[in-house]
């Protein structure tokens, strides 16, 4: 192990990942403390684990069958609909829950949990169905043989629990920091708040860095204890091993259940991605106040006419954190997966950028960069691509560190024997036998980055991003405006992993 | 000289000690073949040698220089000039790089001058008989071309100690039969201290000056071949 | 790719991003596409080069003036602050964050609608009216603020949630125009009924405006900006500027001010004097924004109500600025449950 790149890229994570953190939690005090462990608002504490909870349930409910489906068995067009599985998670939530607003009378609680939980059920299908590509054929030949598919599924399913269990953790996590989701499905019926209104109205009518933070602190706590048990399940190794003469299983044949679970993989898709992107089509052209081609055609030639500084800033932004991000997340997730002393004290330190409200973690940003000595630098473009490579660094850590525990680990050995010294093992040997890994966590880092609209609200370089724009549209009522320009942007986000697909088509590592 | 010497080396992973702990002195140019059970102890003896695995206790000397004092490495794994080879048709090999640029790229971290390198390599792959075969991935090799690039990438920075470990397994009787020749004609010619773990003795007892024998990570017979 | 060809890419993408130093840094609340052109038309006429920072409308005008607290801790960088309301303005100069200047420009405008200590100046106003969909209710049918709560609209009325924006702006000034017992009774009637989902409470006011437009609603609590969007886009709507009698229709001007640490003072006092021309109020009176001029001497289009219209609610701005904060954190107890 490189003694000096992981240290460059551990001074990198502590600066662009943990310091906006410190320089936060360094405006609290004892006091403002307490003032947020009133009964009020631990009773929103309690309701909002019981959303991220009801949106993980939601989110196995979906999120296991589904994977499995796609990745195990024939039925038509399995490949296709592993790969559109993915598209609910690139949505915007707000996106989702508006326009089945529009389509049912559902509201409250529950009509939160199942927006969350359908938006987050991507994170447990591709998990999970990772995992059942990573049972052995002679497994599953062994099951088939004494009781067919019910008995291989019974013996399958404890194997891939885990993978589900730690996608889930990331759903909980994904939906109790989700504020725009509760907020609108409250505004339309009956209100249901939960925690992250508190910290979102503490942060506007605070207006004292010190109290916002501290009024986030249950919510970050209830975070870290989400992801605690997904480390714990990342340590001991249950999502990713395999053992070293490894058959991959064939698709099982589901005979007359074809088609049934076609139609699943169709309705799921359609509530979660398909219903949402027609109804912004459809709202593009006029909406209800009739649908035309020309209305969208304008709709389009309008975003793109405003919107094209904009969408240009989000990619060069993109672009550079994943270009900063990429680098360090591998030099880390290399570390935190071989070497055992590191790894203990870093992987619980490696989520904390993301256990920490994006507005807050903006707030950080501010707090570290706008000095004199970096005013130039804060003042810059360059603010934005530290500040999301800093907030997006966990996933791309996660990302290779799940590669890493793949490689055998014998290639890097036999290099080390060989003479090879560690900068160069981890540059020339690696590296090379991670691409999947770069493309994937480039991809990653590039997706969230032209999502990322929370982190960069208060940060001044970061207000040219396309989202921002889209907010901002979004206020004066410019239905058709607004629904060209979310298009627009999902095209781009969806973009590159497209062309993959299409050009390439090698399966990409991208889950942390 | 002793070129591998063991003193009290113990060895525990998991928890639980899977070597040691055992004294081990293995003299200079001899071929020393290493037999016992699954789990014995066999592998994690030649990654010790290696400095692949830390001892909780005991100290390594390699050539007389003390190269592992319980946990502390005091040389690390590339600067031992071992030569190893993994159990298994070809593991890590290095999936991305063809014969010719595998080879290379040891000969120059070894700091062999670029002028000199094409020169080595080739003789490496003479050695090996993998003429015609130098673009070639380890994905597009057959097991027994890949072991023997393995054993090619073992011997390409000059080790003085040549770790084996199952180097035959997965070979068929013939190939087995010519690769352990060639082994054993680069030990000889080289000048090599090699230690052979094999589950069948036979195949290497004709080379072999001395075999020992390890259950539950002790040496439990220890005789001249 | 290689981890330092990498970084040399990163590097070559990003270092366009720089820019050199302006001559002034305005931060603006007021929407993007009514203030934009209105600044580059100032950097043409003046030759000043301004950075200009717009706020996101989800933050409700609270994000810059965040912001501007955040980075007066160790480098302040704004000169400007363009708000499009007044309370967050009142409470910067409550903490000694604004600069003095009296604007020549804005000798004409009325008292109410500048700070006595010459720290923020208000122009082109928005008034808090009630939208009413013309389908579902007789807009001449509803005349007080407290038909809101009338039973016969149960679930067919609206506000946003007052915990930011011009609502909380107008919540705040309630408990100044009503007194302390009356305001409370009508927020926390507001809060009861939301509870339930007798009232919709919605997430600013251009959702309450697209709620009734589109006839979710029946009549709601909303700006004359976003009102004036439905209007144009061909929805049957109407405004009631409700209280003629009463306590009155609450106006909230822009307010520019100058930053104590402003680094660049006297363009910044170059900017205010031209802001504040009649030709601007009269500008935005046009626009789509529809914005009121505060001055009796502005022209105002035929769409844009003046102080005739309606009863103005008096407002003592300095005041609502020292307690904006306490009633919010009293309002997010009652509406945060």
């Amino acid at each position: 192990m490189s003694r000096p790149l992981v240290l460059v890229a551990v001074a990198a994570f502590l600066v662009l990942g943990l310091a906006p953190v410190a320089m936060m939690l360094a405006r609290v005090d004892g006091a403002q403390l307490a003032d947020f462990l009133s009964e009020r608002s631990l009773a929103l504490l309690g309701r909002t684990a019981l959303l991220g909870t009801g949106a993980a349930l939601v989110a196995l409910v979906v999120g296991i069958p589904f994977g499995f489906v796609v990745a195990r068995t024939d039925v038509p067009g399995a490949s296709f609909w592993r790969v559109a599985g993915i598209l609910p998670i690139l949505l915007p939530p707000l996106v989702v829950a508006m326009s089945w607003a529009g389509m049912t009378t559902l509201r409250g609680g529950l009509a939160t949990t199942l927006v969350l939980g359908l938006c987050a059920f991507p994170l447990v299908s591709l998990y999970v169905a990772r995992a059942f590509e990573r049972i052995d054929a002679r497994q599953e030949e062994a099951a088939l043989l004494a009781g067919g598919l019910a008995a291989a599924i019974r013996v399958e399913l404890p194997l891939v629990l885990p993978s589900a269990l730690f996608a889930a953790c990331f759903a909980f996590v994904l939906s109790v920091n989700d504020f725009a989701v509760p907020d609108y499905v409250s505004s339309i019926g009956p209100k249901w708040n939960v925690y992250a209104d508190e910290v979102f109205a503490s942060w506007r009518s605070a207006q004292d860095t010190g109290a916002a933070v501290a009024a986030a602190l249950p919510l970050v706590l209830l975070t870290l204890l989400a992801l605690l048990p997904a480390l714990e399940l990342r340590r001991r190794n249950l999502l990713t091993s395999f053992s070293g003469d490894f058959r991959a299983p064939g698709r099982l044949r589901l005979g007359a259940w074809r088609w049934p679970a076609l139609a699943f993989v169709l309705a799921v898709l359609g509530v979660a991605a398909f219903a949402p992107l027609g109804r912004l089509m459809w709202e593009s052209g006029g909406g209800p106040r009739g649908f035309s081609v020309e209305n969208a055609r304008a709709a389009f030639a309008r975003a793109l006419e405003l919107g094209r500084s904009n969408i240009a800033s989000s990619l060069l932004f993109a672009v550079g954190a994943a270009a900063i991000a990429v680098p360090v997340g591998f030099v880390l997730g290399h570390a935190l997966e071989r070497l055992q002393r590191v790894g203990r004290w870093l992987a619980p330190l490696v989520v904390v950028p993301i256990a920490v409200p994006a507005i807050l973690f903006g707030i950080g940003g501010i707090a570290l960069w706008n000095r004199p000595a970096t005013g130039a630098l804060y003042d810059s473009g360059w603010m934005a691509v530290l500040l999301f490579a800093g907030r997006l660094l966990p996933f791309v850590v996660l990302a290779f560190a799940a590669a890493t525990a793949m490689l055998d680990p014998r290639i890097e050995e036999s290099a080390r024997v060989s003479g090879i010294g560690p900068t160069r093992r981890l540059v020339r040997i690696v590296a090379p036998t991670l691409t999947l890994a770069f493309v994937g966590s480039t991809l990653l880092v590039f997706v969230l980055a032209m999502r990322e609209l929370d982190a960069a609200i208060l940060v001044p370089a970061a207000n040219s991003c396309v989202l921002f724009r889209l907010y901002n549209a979004v206020h004066f009522g410019r239905d058709d405006f607004v629904a060209a320009l979310a298009l627009i942007v999902v095209f781009f986000v969806v973009a590159p992993g497209l062309l993959w697909t299409l050009f390439v088509g090698r399966r990409l590592e991208v889950l942390p | 000289m002793n070129a591998v010497a063991f003193e009290q080396v113990r060895v525990d992973l998991g928890g639980r000690t899977v070597l040691g702990p055992i004294d081990l002195p293995i003299a200079s140019r001899t071929w020393t073949l290493c037999v016992g059970p699954s789990g014995s102890g066999k592998t994690t003896l030649l990654r010790a040698i290696a400095g692949l695995v830390a001892p909780r206790s005991g100290r390594v000397h390699l050539a007389g220089t003390l190269a592992s004092d319980g946990p502390r490495l005091l040389v690390p794994p590339e600067r031992r000039r071992i030569g190893l080879v993994f159990q298994g048709g070809g593991a890590g090999l290095w999936p991305h790089m063809s014969v010719r640029s595998t080879l290379e790229f040891v000969l120059a971290a070894s700091g062999i001058p670029r002028g000199e390198r094409a020169r080595r390599c080739g003789e490496l792959v003479e050695l090996v008989e993998l003429r015609g075969l130098e673009a070639r991935r380890p994905g597009e090799l057959s097991g027994g071309e890949a072991q023997r690039l393995a054993l090619a990438r073992a011997l390409a920075h000059d080790p003085k100690v040549l770790l084996l470990d199952e180097p035959l397994g997965p070979l068929d009787a013939r190939l087995r039969r010519d690769l352990a020749e060639r082994i054993h004609r680069v030990h000889t010619e080289r000048g090599l201290t090699t230690l052979h773990v094999t589950h069948d003795p036979d195949e290497t007892r004709d080379f072999a000056d001395r075999c020992i024998r390890l259950e539950q990570g002790r040496i439990v017979n220890d005789e001249a071949a | 790719m290689h981890a330092t060809q990498l970084l040399a890419l990163a590097a070559i993408v990003i270092l366009p991003a720089c820019s050199r130093e302006p001559d002034l840094v305005v931060y603006c609340s007021l929407d993007q596409e009514f203030s934009e052109g209105l600044l580059r038309r100032f950097e043409s006429e003046s030759g000043l080069s301004v950075r200009a920072e717009f706020d996101i409308e989800a933050n409700k005008n609270v994000g810059l003036a965040a912001r501007l607290r955040e980075e007066a801790v160790n480098r302040p960088r704004c000169d400007v602050f363009w708000s499009n309301e007044c309370a967050q303005v009142a409470a910067l100069a409550e903490d000694g964050l604004l600069a003095e200047y009296d604007s020549p420009s804005a000798a004409e405008i009325p008292a109410e609608f500048r700070d006595p200590g010459h720290h923020w100046t208000g122009f082109a106003a928005r008034a808090r009216v009630f939208i009413v969909n013309t389908k579902l209710a007789d807009p001449t049918q509803i005349k007080s603020m407290w038909d809101l709560f009338d039973p016969k609209w149960k679930g067919q009325v609206a506000l946003a949630r007052p915990l930011a924006g011009t609502t909380n702006t107008h919540m705040t000034a309630l408990y100044l125009a009503l007194g302390e017992d009356e305001a409370r009774r009508y927020v926390e009637t507001a809060a009861e009924l939301a509870a339930d989902g007798s009232l919709n409470l919605a997430t600013g006011n251009a959702h309450v405006m697209r709620l009734v437009r589109e006839g979710h609603a029946a009549f709601g609590w909303t700006d004359t900006d976003d009102f004036n969007v439905a209007l144009q886009g061909g929805y049957p709507v109407a405004a009631v500027y409700p209280d003629r009698g009463g306590v009155g229709t609450l106006l909230i001007p822009n307010a520019v001010c100058i930053l104590e640490s402003a680094p660049h003072a006297d363009a910044a006092r170059r900017f205010v004097d031209w802001i504040l021309r009649p030709e601007i109020e009269a500008e935005l009176a046009r626009s789509r924004a529809a914005q009121v001029p505060v001055r009796a001497s502005v022209p105002r289009p035929s769409n844009v109500v003046g102080p005739d219209g309606f009863t103005a609610m008096r407002v003592d701005w300095g005041e609502v600025g020292r307690t904006v904060r306490q009633r919010t954190a009293e309002m997010q107890e009652i509406f945060l449950k």
